[in-house]
């Protein structure tokens, strides 16, 4: 196997590793939109990537880096609410 | 109030490149001053971010604490929950830019990622109620 054959097929693993995470993450039709623009992002990541000569595992680090803080940022922001609507219940309980 | 510790990959890898033009000077570490710019962009990104979920909760709890009824705490609240996901929808475009920047060498990922990055500064600090 030739090293450009052996690069194509690193970098097909590691974005078949994120689309699979992807669709773990996305289920159901109504996230469906979300999963591809997620993809479409790694796909141009990936051909950037490999076209400037990084290597699969360097584009997917940068791609998993960014996902983190996205991760963290929305679990925050989810934990915020969370905490707000609870306190906005023991306020305002509902039904009364 | 919980804050996620937020795992430092992004910083990791453009510091790679800092530190690398660092012990082996430009040439061999590749567009150094683009690393640098994405980093303090990322940098700045971050440090919008974490001072937004600060105040985020500290805000809505105001809501709450001004509001004299469960329908007005729900208008309020509801309100303000549609300018909160406008802010982390831009933050999530925000770290797609950076990280699209990062693995390319064009000047329109890097401009697009640092205008990107200023609008979300500018527009939290808006919410905020800053200058």
């Amino acid at each position: 196997m030739s090293a450009i054959e052996k690069k194509v097929i690193a970098t097909a693993k590691v974005a078949i590793d994120i689309i699979n995470e992807l669709a773990g993450e996305h289920k159901g039709t109504e996230h469906a939109s979300k999963a591809l623009a997620a993809i479409e992002v790694i796909a141009s990541a990936l051909r950037a990537g490999f076209a400037r000569g990084m290597s699969p595992d360097d584009v997917a680090k940068a791609i998993v880096a960014a996902r983190e803080e996205m991760a963290a940022t929305t679990a925050t922001i989810a934990d915020n609410n969370a905490i707000i609507d609870a306190e906005g219940n023991a306020k305002f309980p509902p039904g009364e | 109030m919980t804050i996620r510790p937020v795992i430092p990959g992004l910083y990791a890898l453009l510091a790679l490149f800092a530190s690398c033009m660092l012990v082996f000077g430009v040439t061999s570490c590749g567009p150094s001053q683009r690393q640098k710019t994405l980093y303090t962009s990322l940098v700045a990104v971050n440090a919008a971010r974490d001072g937004f979920t600060t105040w985020d909760i500290q805000h809505q709890r105001d809501i709450i604490a001004k509001a004299t009824s469960r329908e007005e705490k729900d208008a309020n609240i509801g309100a303000y929950r549609e300018k909160q996901g406008k802010i982390v929808l831009g933050l999530l475009a925000v770290y797609n830019a950076i990280a699209l920047a990062g693995t390319s060498t064009d000047e329109a990922s890097l401009k697009s990622a640092v205008e990107q990055a200023k609008d979300l500064i500018s527009a939290i600090t808006k919410l905020r109620g800053g200058p």
